[in-house]
């Protein structure tokens, strides 16, 4: 028996849909209800840039939401960066992270990836990105000939421990 | 006669005992997973070795991985452990793999370079979880292995400063590197030195660490200074205050509207202030 089943009668509502993915996906990990979160948010990126699933309900783990002044996670990187980002990609469900062709247990299906857009495709801006990334104690900084390339830095914080944002 | 009859029958039996010695170990290798994953983590295919590799990491866990990297401490721990014997091997094992995944990586920007085919993020997802798990070996023999994933985010650099003074000159000398994210990385395993409970610096380690960040201020990549500057204020040394001070006004790189290094200096001033 798998003891992250959700509990019976579920959610009631569209994270049962959500979680029914991570089972259908083959997802090593499957969240419960109360991880998932429709208001997370910090104060440089809204819930909308933090979710680009296809649902109104996400995973956000609190490096993502954490304060500038914490000195780590996803404002303090584009704090340090010095001026505004866009968010390429955040939290995705299982279904969305296989249509656009996401590793089978990305990162982004977790709640504590996010990929920020390299606005100019160039070489500077990456390696300041990727500066302002370590700068805020990302755990991983994808290379650059990762799946990124230059059009978008890839940072995570899986090292991290820490839970869910609501 | 009787003397060289029982120094035949010793003989024979000595290598009766070293064929089974050599039958058993050679069965044992055919048979023990362990041995078998490790095998794997050998392999020409990246695939193969990322399967033995989760299924090592599962081993510690007691259960498939499931993406908790921050338990990577204690999964690494419980891995050595199952298997007291195999340990060493299990050590070198995994610090072989991050060698050779660096050299694929390193191979495959050239390709990048060329042609834009980049990694995949099934690989890259892989190598960061390598990276977390060399890390937390606590093994000097990974210096090299964790310098050359040095540039991926904190856990590498983290690993190495964890290692203390078998990393120092190692990553002092990184700070020679034409590249500028390995010379902020090795600025970063330096500022973890120097902030890291389990490695007192001693007074020519430190020493070698402050005239290092204290020159890489100067540094023509501002990306650079920038990690220099994080670094000097992990020093706490108030005779550096001037420089900084400088840096906060005078720094010339600037990006769109904003100056990344007087900021980041400007910062640093006001965690000394407080």
């Amino acid at each position: 028996v798998n003891s992250t089943l959700p509990p019976c009668g579920g959610c009631g509502d569209e994270r049962d849909q959500i979680i029914a993915e991570y089972f259908t996906y083959g997802v090593n990990f499957v969240p419960v209800c109360v991880n998932f979160t429709q208001t997370a948010h910090s104060v440089y990126f809204t819930f909308s840039e933090l979710n680009t699933g296809d649902y109104t309900w996400a995973l956000v783990r609190q490096p993502l939401t954490i304060s500038q002044s914490s000195g780590y996670g996803l404002d303090d990187w584009r704090a340090n960066y010095g001026s505004s980002r866009i968010v390429n990609s955040a939290y995705r469900n299982p279904a969305r992270n296989y249509a656009v062709g996401g590793a089978a247990n990305s990162r982004h299906m977790f709640g504590d990836a996010v990929d920020l857009r390299n606005q100019s495709g160039g070489v500077p801006e990456w390696n300041a990105m990727v500066s302002a990334a370590n700068s805020a104690k990302a755990d991983f900084v994808e290379p650059q000939n990762g799946p990124c390339g230059l059009a978008c830095t890839h940072a995570d914080w899986r090292s991290h421990s820490g839970g869910y944002s609501q | 006669m009787i003397k060289a009859l029982e120094s035949k029958t010793a003989k024979v039996t000595a290598a009766l005992i070293t064929y089974l010695l050599v039958l058993c170990v050679g069965v044992s290798s055919q048979t023990n997973p362990r041995v078998k994953l490790l095998k794997q983590l050998e392999s020409a295919s990246w695939e193969t070795r990322a399967s033995a590799f989760y299924q090592l990491i599962g081993v510690g866990l007691g259960k498939t991985f499931d993406g908790e990297t921050s338990q990577m401490e204690s999964i690494v721990s419980k891995l050595l452990a199952t298997d007291p014997g195999a340990e060493n091997r299990t050590r070198l094992g995994l610090i072989g793999l991050l060698d050779r995944e660096n050299a694929v990586v390193r191979r495959q920007r050239v390709e990048f370079e060329n042609t834009g085919k980049t990694l995949t993020e099934a690989y890259v997802n892989y190598y960061g979880d390598l990276i977390a798990a060399v890390g937390a070996l606590d093994d000097v023999r990974s210096v090299g292995a964790l310098l050359g994933a040095i540039t991926t985010g904190g856990m590498a650099p983290r690993g190495l400063a964890r290692l203390g003074r078998p990393a120092l000159q190692p990553s002092l000398q990184e700070l020679n590197s034409a590249d500028p994210l390995t010379r902020s990385a090795a600025l970063r395993v330096l500022s973890e030195m120097v902030s890291s409970e389990g490695f007192s610096v001693d007074a020519a380690s430190s020493s070698q660490i402050r005239d290092a960040m204290v020159k890489s201020l100067t540094d023509q990549d501002s990306n650079v200074r920038i990690a220099a500057v994080e670094g000097v204020a992990k020093l706490n040394d108030p005779r550096l205050r001037p420089l900084i001070e400088k840096l906060a006004t005078k720094d010339p790189y600037q990006m769109e509207n904003t100056y990344p290094v007087r900021e980041a200096a400007t910062r640093v001033l006001r965690e000394w202030q407080r």
